[in-house]
């Protein structure tokens, strides 16, 4: 036998998970040997096709339609693919116990199916990946989701962020990649669930003007990740459960691909932190922050311990890395 | 980082020394190390491995020695390196595998399932799916040698079966 075909299932089954289903399936027809192999493969991936047919997204959507269930659905497609395609092959998975949906538009709109909000979704992970997303609708709950990823999303407004993570009762894990794209000045995260919650603001050239950045209000947040070489503003609430912040607040950037990185300060101008309890991992990123930020104006914690006085004298003592910053106990 | 240096020993004899840390993206060599099985100086025979292919296993762990261990140091420490490590690993990578034949590629994804290194494996078979991405059946078949043991029946028939995929 050929080399390949000697591989054993598992190894074959690696190399079919990184194509599309179409491509997966045509693999039925090399030899006996891979006949079957195809059927076990649990993602369903559909990419987009240039110039697009109508007929294969249909096609894939009735593929879909047979299997018995369907644990993973990526749709990687573009503007020509529009919501009466994408719908069916949504809902079908949804029907068939869907639990991770992935879907990257290129760049174009997308109405989140309404198969979603049905109580009987079992969507557990949701990853949104460049697009833009059209606003939800009232009166609907995603409930099943817990771990969502906003990848290069645009939303309509900045409300719209704010909608669209109310409408999550259960969300325990986000993920928000901000680049130029996303089109929102102040992205408030106020999810009262999360546990887990990773940023990244380091991607792109281009920054809006006026004031942006991250409000993040996550009561029983236990880890938080943040890169971000953008934001001029943050402001913090309430995290008691915190046991792990991992702050980078700065910005790279390359002359040509060869050269050697410049580091440059993030542009954070306005820091806010309210309900500050003075935690080890809070201290940590206060101090951080101060310590690094060259850009930083105003930074302003707001406390009703009683040690405060102790906690503040302690941040007093940071040498802020800027020389302009004014710092403000409330 | 510890820097202790273990010998390996290929199928076909030859020895190489590599730094533990590197030789840990290995999970079977990792377990050697832990349960003490690794003399000092005593090279680990490795019966399913020849020299060639070893090397480049070992070229491929040195290389990555460093990103692993990243995730444990979270301070600020100097992140633009760590972001020019990532691309040039990334250049790297697909420079290593753009610079053996299939044959070879075969025989290191099976060195790396011996040795159970994961990154290693899923960068051999991604860069196997990409030579069949995009090609008929016919195509894959000749690139890979599948000799096609279906009657033109069958053939047919499996077409049939999910002619969407074919189109």
């Amino acid at each position: 036998m050929d080399r390949i075909s000697e591989l054993p299932d598992e190894l074959l089954l690696n190399i079919l998970s990184w194509l599309s289903t179409k491509h997966v399936i045509a693999t039925s027809v090399l030899s006996q040997r891979w006949r079957s192999l195809w059927e076990e493969v649990k993602t369903c991936r559909f990419d987009a096709e240039s110039p697009p047919k109508a007929r294969t997204i249909m096609m894939f959507a009735f593929f879909v339609c047979r299997r018995p269930s369907v644990g993973s659905l990526h749709l990687k497609l573009d503007r020509n693919y529009e919501d009466f395609f994408i719908n069916p092959v949504v809902d079908n998975a949804v029907a068939r116990s869907l639990r991770e949906l992935r879907i990257d538009m290129f760049y174009s709109w997308l109405t989140l199916s309404k198969s979603l909000y049905m109580i009987s979704s079992q969507v557990e992970t949701l990853i949104l990946e460049k697009l833009s997303l059209v606003d939800v609708p009232p009166n609907v709950l995603l409930t099943s989701v817990k771990r969502l990823h906003l990848l290069s999303v645009r939303f309509e407004t900045d409300e719209s962020v704010k909608r669209l993570l109310s409408i999550c009762p259960r969300l325990e894990d986000l993920v928000v990649k901000r680049s130029s794209y996303t089109s929102v000045m102040i992205f408030t995260i106020h999810v009262p669930t999360l546990t887990s919650l990773a940023i990244d603001y380091s991607f792109g050239a281009s920054r809006p003007t006026g004031v942006h950045g991250f409000v993040i209000n996550a009561p029983s947040l236990r880890r938080l990740t943040i890169r971000d070489s953008f934001s001029n503003y943050l402001r913090f609430e309430n995290m008691p459960q915190l046991v792990q912040a991992n702050l980078k607040l700065y910005r790279v950037q390359y002359k040509d691909s060869d050269s050697v990185p410049e580091s440059f300060s993030s542009q954070l101008e306005i820091l806010e932190w309210r309900q500050y309890k003075g935690t080890k991992q809070e201290k940590e990123a206060a101090k951080y922050i101060l310590a690094n930020v060259t850009s930083l104006k105003k930074a302003t914690f707001y406390s009703v311990c009683a040690e405060k006085h102790v906690m503040f004298k302690d941040l007093e003592c940071v040498a802020r890395a800027s020389k302009t910053c004014q710092l403000v106990f409330e | 980082m510890s820097s202790n240096m273990i010998m390996l020993k290929s199928s076909d004899g030859a020895s190489f020394e590599i730094e533990e840390a590197a030789a840990r993206k290995s999970k079977i060599i990792a377990n050697m190390i832990e349960v003490e099985c690794v003399d000092e100086d005593k090279a680990i025979p490795l019966q399913n491995v020849t020299g060639n292919i070893l090397a480049l296993v070992i070229e491929y762990c040195n290389k990555h020695i460093v990103d692993d261990d990243d995730d444990v140091a979270t301070e600020e420490a100097s992140e633009e390196e760590e972001e020019a490590k990532k691309k040039k690993v990334d250049d790297w990578e697909a420079e290593f595998m753009n610079s053996m034949s299939l044959e070879t590629m075969f025989e290191l994804l099976l060195a790396a399932n011996y040795l159970n290194i994961k990154s290693l494996i899923d960068l051999v078979c991604q860069t196997i799916a990409n030579n069949i991405k995009d090609k008929t059946p016919e195509e894959v078949r000749k690139i890979f040698s599948i000799e096609n043991d279906f009657t033109p029946e069958e053939e047919e028939e499996i077409r049939k079966e999910n002619a969407w995929a074919f189109g």
